[in-house]
């Protein structure tokens, strides 16, 4: 496994394309955060006078989410590309082995992307007496999320032989997994007024979205092409459903087991959970569930490859 | 091979799935045994047990609704980030039991949304800073900006207005601040818990313990218009009279047409009515030119003085206006008879007084009508009425604490009782044996003149649970200015009882030197009026120093910290006439106490309220670290809030605080023998509970906003700080052991200290882009020269196998 995993770091500071995404990384991460910070209504970071990182913290998941699939996108595509799949897939080697090695290497890789930022703490340092335990917590937010988005990143280079294909597919999920978390108001809204909407939406979604990754996994394209069907029909047909035709009682029962799943939501929300971290507050459930999707996509990582391997 | 797929499929799905509910387990589990580690330098987003404990506690769910402007001034851009923060801290915290709403209100809608929440007492802020020239363009156009929380619970709401997060320095106006939203979030939550709902009138007035007087000051003149308003308020009065039956007495006392009293009045901008015509309301009274006289004469009277005081009564009287001078405002014809115009003010003064307590009200020019009135009345009286704690106050002996006037004392008093609505108890032990027991906080000036017996009284009843804010004044100085010429200001210490030092020895308190300059002691050049008027006046001044470097960490800044008074701090312990010229220093400026050397700031305004000082509580937020850097006033500056102070001192973080653990039943050396007090009365079993100290500085109960109104002849320290603290202090006492455990906390990041110039800002820019580039290059450098090395180990190993 270290042997993949220096092969891997090699290749990644062996390239131009890799010093290209860190200087790009920074270059964006500071041009937002200092002269523009979006996130924060727009300003200087200087005259804003607010002698924290914040900004950088507060546009980090949209940055990484555009920039580190860029990280990930070659993992398995590149060695696809080059004929070198085979190649690992044959090494006497558990295949977890050679996924884990070089999911590894891309977030060292990462952890040098976040160290070419560091000049921004020392800027604090020199204007004033920065309280250190949120910059502490944001990049170690930072860290999580953005390993997370690697893991992410990881499974679906495996799946495909293409790699802008797997970056805007990366890209895109990555950006669904941190808008998600915008959706919260939304969700509470359906849960109000179309309590069993929500119901079957949580019931549903998670289902239809494991079915598609297995079907994307095991490349069936008609039970994936099924599963989509059926659950866009539940999805949809929970609509049609009228909230006359229950009684006042029913309907505010159905509500109050909605308001979980506006819980529930809350807590699978990558966002609240990284703003959390971010601003100086290290929960164990953050980073258990930070730590979940890095599980969940490398162990899919490694089961379509072995599907890849065997099959 | 379609099935073989297929059922892989299936099997993946599967274990994914199994996956899921595996790791969905971890994270319920990660979140019912949840760790959290709070970073933050003073933990502030970390809930006091005190708050948590009121959370679990509250039977209703509490509702808090944020109302903030969309686009606030540019200096508080991050302010609806930082209260979201609280809050979800708080709702977090809660289990449900505290839900939070953020209601931005576009600058559009700012006008219709300001007049739709007043119903709420929701209210703009006006306090709009800038620094530097952008954010004073971007400021422009913004007048006001809304930054409130509506807290509901049971039914009822009360509104925090003006919830900022960086306060200038010579800002000590901002009462509400992030840092303090769980404080006052919480404490709304209490006061609303414990407000009583107020029962229907007549039950009100039967119920009363104590007699009602009501006592009715009304001129003879009213206004044009609203002429009746005095015999509509005669009306409501005698409603209440009826209803209240024997409990209520009434009397109504008629000014003379133009006489001038000392009660407050309500100015008009029309004159008032002759009571002759008054009888015929419909038609108004024309003003003349002479009443502008008068009036441009009484509006060039200080506040709160009569209009009409030094005026020519002929001539604030009025004469006869011709007809046709000026027609009347309704168009209608100009009476026959020529018309007595009135003076522009009018007397409607009510004061309801009950068990020694009164409410007084002047204005009822927008209660039209009998039962507007009545419900006006109504409300005060349940003002007056409803339960209230009682604050005992005990001052040496011939200065009686509650009586106007009658000692230095007095103004706090007063206020006390007064405008903060707690029943004020003189308590003497000379007379009364012991300190009764429905008093919630007893207050003692001058501790160190109490007698053994007083202390007696005092210790007693501390250990029964009681609780006893002490403000001890330990030494005193004369630093009249002929004293100061010299520079050398002499301290005297306070006479002190050694048995007083003895009991709280004991109880581990020691006291540091303060010291107090009696009003009227100590005199600064204040100036007073404005633009020519103003001049250079000395002004008796309370003030208080602390004395030596060792006491700087200590309760004695603390307390002075706690009314935001300025501090002295050191200058330099050796001063000569060349050094104090450099430093631009007279000698008026300096004290020199305990062989160091003070400067005083009282003009300074740009000093912080929390200097550099050891003070425990003091955050990396707040902190200058050096005063070089403080480009004077344009530079904000955070500093914690009145509240979390006086929180933290109760809660045990500073030495003068003793919860009476472990504390035993006091003794007095004079305490007879056969258990029975100075009256011959067994002395009761005394049933031992945590009582609360709290023994400081008087120097606490002066603020540095001293002076209420420049157009008063008599300048006089406005106490709004020292009372802030006795409020504070009383509230927690009165409100629980919750609220004295919220803790002291910052609620933003700390702000950069010192000017940001152009250069910097290039500079470090420059350095932040450039920083990948160097990493690069430096990774780049390493890892050549690695494979340089390996390329030379591996060129040696393979010679080396060659050539054996």
């Amino acid at each position: 496994m270290i042997a993949i995993y220096r092969r891997e770091l090699s290749a990644f500071f062996g390239s131009l394309v890799g010093f290209g995404i860190i200087g790009a990384f920074v270059v964006i991460m500071m041009l937002l955060s200092v002269l523009l910070d979006p996130m924060g209504g727009g300003g200087d970071w200087f005259k804003r006078g607010e002698l924290s990182m914040r900004t950088f913290f507060g546009i980090f998941p949209w940055v990484a989410a555009v920039v580190l699939p860029a990280v990930s996108m070659k993992l398995w595509s590149e060695d696809r590309r080059q004929a070198t799949f085979e190649l690992l897939m044959t090494l006497p080697l558990p295949t977890w082995q050679v996924a884990v090695g070089k999911y590894l290497a891309a977030v060292t890789f990462f952890a040098a992307m976040l160290g070419a930022t560091l000049a921004f703490p020392f800027m604090l340092i020199r204007f004033g007496t920065p309280d250190w335990g949120p910059v502490l917590g944001g990049y170690l937010a930072c860290f999580i999320l953005g390993s997370a988005f690697i893991a992410v990143g990881a499974f679906v280079s495996g799946l495909s032989d293409n790699q802008a294909l797997s970056f805007f597919l990366s890209m895109l999920l990555c950006l669904g997994i941190v808008g998600a978390g915008e959706l919260r108001p939304l969700v509470g809204e359906v849960a109000r007024t179309a309590p069993l909407a929500a119901l079957v939406h949580a019931l549903t979604i998670p289902l239809l979205l494991l079915a598609f990754l297995a079907a994307a996994v095991g490349r069936d394209r008609a039970l994936g092409s099924t599963a989509f069907v059926l659950g866009l029909a539940a999805n949809s047909g929970a609509y049609l459903w009228s909230a006359e035709s229950m009684s006042k009682e029913q309907f505010g029962a159905l509500q109050g087991a909605a308001q979980h799943v506006v819980t529930g939501f809350s807590q699978a929300s990558v966002l609240e959970h990284f703003k959390e971290i971010e601003r100086g507050i290290v929960n164990t459930n953050g980073l258990v569930f930070f730590a979940s999707i890095v599980v969940l996509f490398v162990v899919l990582n490694v089961m379509s490859l072995e599907s890849r391997r065997y099959g | 091979m379609v099935n073989r797929k297929r059922n892989y499929t299936l099997f993946l799905f599967l274990y994914a799935a199994l996956l899921v509910l595996a790791l969905g387990t971890f994270n319920y589990l990660g979140m019912e045994y949840r760790l959290r580690l709070d970073l933050t330098a003073d933990r502030r987003f970390t809930l006091s047990e005190g708050t948590r404990a009121l959370l679990d506690k509250l039977p209703d769910p509490v509702q808090i609704t944020y109302y903030v402007s969309a686009e606030p001034p540019p200096s508080r851009v991050n302010l609806e980030r930082d209260v979201r923060d609280k809050l979800e801290e708080l709702a977090t915290a809660s289990a449900g039991k505290l839900s939070y709403a953020v209601v931005r209100i576009p600058q559009s809608e700012i006008a219709t949304k300001a007049e739709d929440l007043k119903k709420d007492e929701i209210s703009m802020t006006q306090d709009v800073q800038t620094t530097g020239e952008d954010e004073a363009k971007a400021a422009i156009g913004i007048s006001g900006y809304f930054s409130s929380l509506l807290v509901r619970y049971g039914g009822q709401k009360t509104a925090i207005n003006g919830v900022i997060n960086v306060v200038t320095k010579d800002d000590a106006s901002a009462q509400h601040r992030v840092e303090s939203i769980e404080f006052d979030v919480m404490f709304a939550v209490l006061k609303l818990k414990s407000r009583q709902t107020k029962p229907p009138l007549k039950q009100l007035l039967r119920n009363m313990k104590n007699p009602l007087q009501i006592n009715f000051y009304r001129s003879e003149q009213m206004p044009a218009s609203y002429p009746e308003v005095g015999s509509n308020i005669e009306k409501a009065i005698e409603r209440l009279r009826e209803l209240g039956g024997q409990k209520v007495s009434a009397s109504t006392q008629t000014i003379p047409w133009g006489s001038f009293v000392r009660l407050p009045f309500v100015e008009t901008s029309e004159p008032t009515v002759d009571p002759a015509q008054a009888k015929s309301p419909s038609q108004p009274v024309p003003g003349t030119d002479g009443d502008k006289d008068a009036a441009n004469e009484s509006s060039e009277k200080p506040a709160g003085t009569p209009p009409g005081e030094g005026i020519d009564p002929e001539k604030q009287q009025g004469g006869v206006t011709p007809p046709g001078e000026a027609p009347p405002a309704d168009g209608t014809s100009p009476p026959d008879k020529p018309v007595r115009r009135g003076p522009r003010f009018y007397y409607t003064h009510i004061e309801l007084i009950s068990g020694g307590i009164m409410t007084v009200m002047s204005d009822f020019s927008a209660d039209r009508g009998v039962d507007a009135i009545v419900n006006r009345l109504e409300q005060d009286l349940w003002t007056l009425l409803q339960p209230r704690a009682v604050l005992g106050v005990i001052a040496p002996e011939g200065q009686n604490p509650m009586r106007a006037g009658a000692s230095s004392y007095s103004e706090v008093s007063q206020y006390i009782t007064g405008a903060l609505q707690y029943v004020g108890r003189e308590i003497n032990l000379k007379q009364s044996k012991s300190i009764p027991n429905d008093v919630a906080v007893l207050i003692v000036f001058e501790p160190h003149l109490l007698s053994e017996r007083e202390l007696y009284e005092i210790d007693r009843y501390l250990c029964s649970g009681g609780n006893v804010v002490m403000l001890y004044q330990g030494y005193s100085a004369d630093m009249r200015i002929g004293r100061m010429d010299t520079g050398e200001i002499s301290l005297r210490p306070s006479e002190v009882k050694p048995h007083f030092l003895d009991w709280a020895k004991r109880l581990g308190i020691s006291f540091g030197s303060d010291l107090l300059i009696q009003p009227g002691g100590y005199f600064m050049q204040a100036v007073s009026g404005f633009g020519r008027q103003s001049q250079k006046q000395p002004v008796s001044l309370p003030l208080a120093a602390n004395v030596g470097p060792e006491d700087t960490d200590r309760a004695s800044v603390f307390s002075r910290a706690l009314s935001g008074m300025p501090l002295p701090f050191p200058v330099e312990l050796n001063l000569d006439e060349t050094r104090l010229s450099e430093l631009k220093l007279q000698r008026q400026d300096i004290i020199r106490l305990s062989g160091n050397i003070y400067r005083f700031l009282f003009e300074d305004r740009n000093m912080p309220r929390v200097p550099r000082v050891g003070l425990t509580l003091e955050s990396r937020a707040e902190r200058e670290d050096d005063a070089e850097k403080t480009p004077g006033k344009d530079v904000r500056l955070q500093r914690l809030g009145r509240q979390p102070l006086i929180a933290a001192s109760l809660s045990g973080a500073f030495e003068s605080y003793w919860a009476g653990k472990d504390k035993l039943v006091p003794r007095w050396e004079g305490e007879p023998a056969d258990n029975k007090d100075v009256g011959g009365q067994p002395v009761p079993e005394l049933k031992v509970r945590p009582g609360r100290l709290i023994v400081t500085s008087v120097a606490a109960s002066f603020n540095s906003d001293y002076f209420e109104s420049w157009q008063e002849k008599d300048i006089r320290p406005i106490l709004s700080g020292g009372i802030a603290f006795y409020r504070n202090v009383a509230e927690a006492s009165i409100y629980g052991e919750e609220l004295i455990s919220l803790r002291a906390k910052t609620g933003a990041a700390p702000r950069i200290t010192g000017g940001v110039t152009q250069a910097d800002r290039l500079t470090w820019f420059v350095i932040c882009l450039g920083g990948a580039p160097a990493l690069l290059l430096l990774a780049g450098f390493l890892r050549g020269a690695y494979r340089a090395k390996a390329r030379e180990e591996y060129r040696l190993k393979i010679e080396g196998t060659d050539n054996p």
